[in-house]
């Protein structure tokens, strides 16, 4: 079939509106809706990553801000020698290598059990789902009282199934891993929401056909599901990495990055250098140095992605 | 052609959004129909604290009618440092008020950053010596006076009477005849029984100013110090062999099962712990433990007989432009009415000694302990500007004795990260 030829409108031209105006006028209007937005990035988040930048080659001290001098890397070089942020650098790596893919498990395990059609099954996926609703500061709140290692409720559940008493928040070895899982119960749900999503997309003809084919449940789950979920497996694992680095709320509320800096996270160690301590070139420069090992992951992360979906 | 215009747009729309932003939160020291107008920032304390502000400060505008008056702002002070966090972020965009109260220890860091302004020429000799010699400590920095506050404050061994007695124990009741660590570590070894701890020490507030207020004690009772008299350094001093020695005596402590870092915040109220270390401020909250049968004792001493000080008082910012108006709402906020009405709704001890004649209750037992205490072992927290680095990395190092660490190692550190804060201060 011959292509329709494209009508000009030089037969009926518009009276008033030239194609260049309309197309100027067109790219004013999108640039009316698209300003606010871009204006706002760039005060709230450009703007301060500029300054950031700039701030962590000074030694710019919160309340003296006109005796702020030009450092050159001397914050740098002292990061390189500071044992807290090793520590700081450790615990949040830790932090994410246990969340991301326990959590992502976690959420598609309860995605798949919420996905049955049984009687009464929203009240579960409410209830998962619940604690993401709830602002994290009281959630960690609540948590401080559970795991209260005298008369916490975590310690009394133990204490049934004969194991404990354990000391929880008050250790250096345990208070990570008691705010890993407890991240974990609290961001489930979320993940757990979008997998039900997607798993509500797969056909159900093509369980009917596996089960024509007598597959059983688990090679229906490794060859159908899996599959069908998998962009949204990858979406999953970058936002709760992304998040997972962000780490801050709980050590903030629960420990304040203690006991002996056992649980303190990147993000906590720039809020402490820069309000508690007031010494804003050394905390942005540990920002930054935090903003280039994001980078670096997204980067890796993305490259490994785009093989996988060819 | 194009980008450069959404630039200025840009720019234009930025600029006068950060000029809305600029309000006028801050000193305002102007004058409307004569009236000198001032700004007043307090910390949200206990609501009995708060309503006490509010009402003196309403009495003042009415004594100074037509002169000055004043406008309080309460502030939430939260957990950690919110309050901190508010008085930081207005002193760097010029929005702090004309008055504004702040804790004893950080006056060192505020004078030193230029946030506060001296008093010194607003205050009378005869009138800084009724003060208690403590909280004039506390508000000088560089030999200038720059905070004056209404209340003490003081850390007593409080006790229940009835486990003591089962004991055998008898606490002491006057200043001569004080434990001594030795003796109060037997005491909280005998009193260590069945469910019961000897000793609870708060570790449960976490690593914040509790830990420095109650830990620096030690340390000071031992011959320590925490930096040199000078305040000029801190290395040999908070890491010294007396400090460290202080330090082992905390760690020995926990490490014979008296108190635990997980004591519960009312362990001592419900009877699971048998004495506590704990601020004079808790004695209002006894009254909701029927069964308690408390009493108190002196602070116990290695060397030297010491006890804890230090509160919330009130400076003039720097940014004011009526200097001396709101150095009569510092003087009214700490005269001998405002002491006595504070301490008579938050319990705490007065900051002036003649206040105590007006209080009978401070010479008799018990709170003879605590007037004792201020008038005659009291030490204040040193005011240096490094003192946020300071209280955080002695805190962790309480925090690690408790936890039975390497004293000297952790010591060693808070030495080095306050000598490098103290670096940045020379001139």
């Amino acid at each position: 079939m011959e292509p329709v030829p494209q009508k000009t409108n030089v037969d009926h031209p518009l009276p008033t509106v030239s194609p260049k105006q309309r197309k100027r006028k067109n790219l004013f209007a999108s640039y009316g809706f698209v300003g606010p937005a871009m204006i706002l990035l760039f005060v709230f988040l450009i703007l301060p990553a500029i300054l950031a930048l700039y701030y962590s080659f000074t030694n710019y001290y919160l309340l003296t801000p006109e005796k702020m001098k030009f450092v050159g890397m001397e914050n740098y070089k002292r990061l390189a020698e500071d044992d807290i942020f090793l520590k700081s650098l450790g615990n949040t790596a830790l932090f994410v290598v246990i969340v991301v893919p326990v959590q992502t498990l976690v959420a598609l395990a309860l995605a798949l059990l919420v996905n049955q059609k049984v009687r009464g099954i929203k009240f579960f996926r409410m209830a998962f789902f619940a604690p993401v609703v709830t602002s994290m500061v009281i959630v960690s709140i609540l948590w401080t009282f559970i795991y209260n290692p005298d008369n916490g409720l975590a310690n009394s559940i133990l204490n049934i199934v004969g194991i404990g008493p354990f000391q929880f928040l008050t250790d250096k070895d345990q208070a990570m891993y008691s705010i890993i899982f407890m991240s974990i119960w609290q961001g489930a749900g979320y993940q757990m929401m979008i997998f039900l999503a997607g798993l509500q997309e797969i056909p159900d003809h093509l369980y009917e056909a596996a089960s024509i084919d007598g597959a059983n449940a688990w090679q229906k789950l490794i060859n159908i599901t899996i599959p069908g979920i998998r962009n949204i497996l990858v979406f999953i694992a970058i936002v709760t990495m992304i998040a997972a680095t962000k780490l801050f709320i709980q050590p903030f509320v629960m420990t304040q990055g203690g006991p002996l800096d056992s649980t303190k996270t990147l993000v906590y160690m720039v809020y402490e250098t820069g309000f508690k301590f007031r010494d804003v070139g050394y905390s942005s420069a540990i920002a930054i140095l935090f903003f280039v090992i994001v980078l670096v992951i997204s980067i890796l992360q993305r490259k490994f992605i785009k093989e996988s979906t060819e | 052609m194009k980008k450069g215009l959404l630039l200025l747009f840009c720019l234009v729309l930025a600029l006068s959004m950060s000029a809305c932003s600029n309000d006028n939160q801050g000193a305002s020291g102007t004058e409307k129909n004569g009236e000198v107008q001032l700004k007043m920032w307090a910390h949200q304390g206990q609501p009995k604290e708060v309503d006490f502000y509010k009402k003196r400060i309403e009495e003042f505008n009415k004594a100074h009618k037509g002169k000055i008056h004043v406008k309080l702002d309460i502030i939430p002070s939260g957990a950690g440092h919110a309050y901190e966090d508010k008085i930081n972020a207005a002193a760097t965009s010029n929005g702090l008020p004309d008055v504004l109260d702040m804790d004893g220890p950080f006056v060192g860091n505020y004078a030193a950053t230029g946030i506060l302004a001296p008093i010194d020429d607003y205050v009378e000799k005869k009138d800084k010596q009724d003060f208690a010699k403590s909280i004039i400590q506390q508000g000088t920095y560089d030999s200038k006076l720059y905070a004056l506050g209404a209340m003490e404050s003081s850390i007593v061994v409080f006790y229940n009477k009835k486990l003591l007695k089962e004991a055998g124990i008898n606490a002491p009741e006057s200043l001569d005849k004080a434990w001594t660590w030795d003796q109060f570590m037997d005491a909280s070894k005998k009193l260590t029984k069945n469910n019961v701890r000897g000793l609870t020490m708060h570790m449960d507030n976490g690593v914040g100013e509790w830990l420095t207020y109650m830990g620096s004690v030690f340390v000071w009772s031992n011959g320590g110090l925490l930096l040199n008299k000078d305040r000029t350094k801190a290395d040999g001093y908070v890491n010294g062999p007396k400090s460290i020695e202080a330090m082992n005596y905390v760690k020995d402590l926990f490490k014979s099962k008296v108190v635990s870092v997980s004591n519960g915040p009312t362990d001592f109220e419900e009877g699971k712990a048998a004495m506590m270390l704990g601020g004079v401020w808790l004695i209002p909250g006894f009254e909701e433990y029927k069964n308690l049968d408390w009493g108190m004792t002196y602070f116990p001493y290695s060397k030297k007989k010491t006890s804890p000080s230090g509160s919330w008082a009130f400076g003039v910012s720097s940014q004011s432009k009526q200097p001396k108006e709101a150095a009569e709402v510092v003087k009214w906020m700490s005269n001998k009415d405002s002491v006595v009405e504070i301490s008579k709704i938050t319990g705490m001890p007065p900051a002036r000694e003649s206040a105590f004649k007006e209080l009978p209750e401070y010479d008799k037992l018990p709170k003879k302990i605590i007037k004792d205490q201020v008038l005659n072992t009291a030490k204040a927290r040193p005011a240096t500007p490094a003192y946020p680095v300071l209280t955080a990395k002695f805190a962790e190092a309480f925090q690690a004795a408790a936890l039975g660490q390497d004293v000297k190692k952790e010591l060693d550190k808070a030495a080095k990260d306050t000598d490098r804060e103290l670096e940045r201060f020379k001139k």
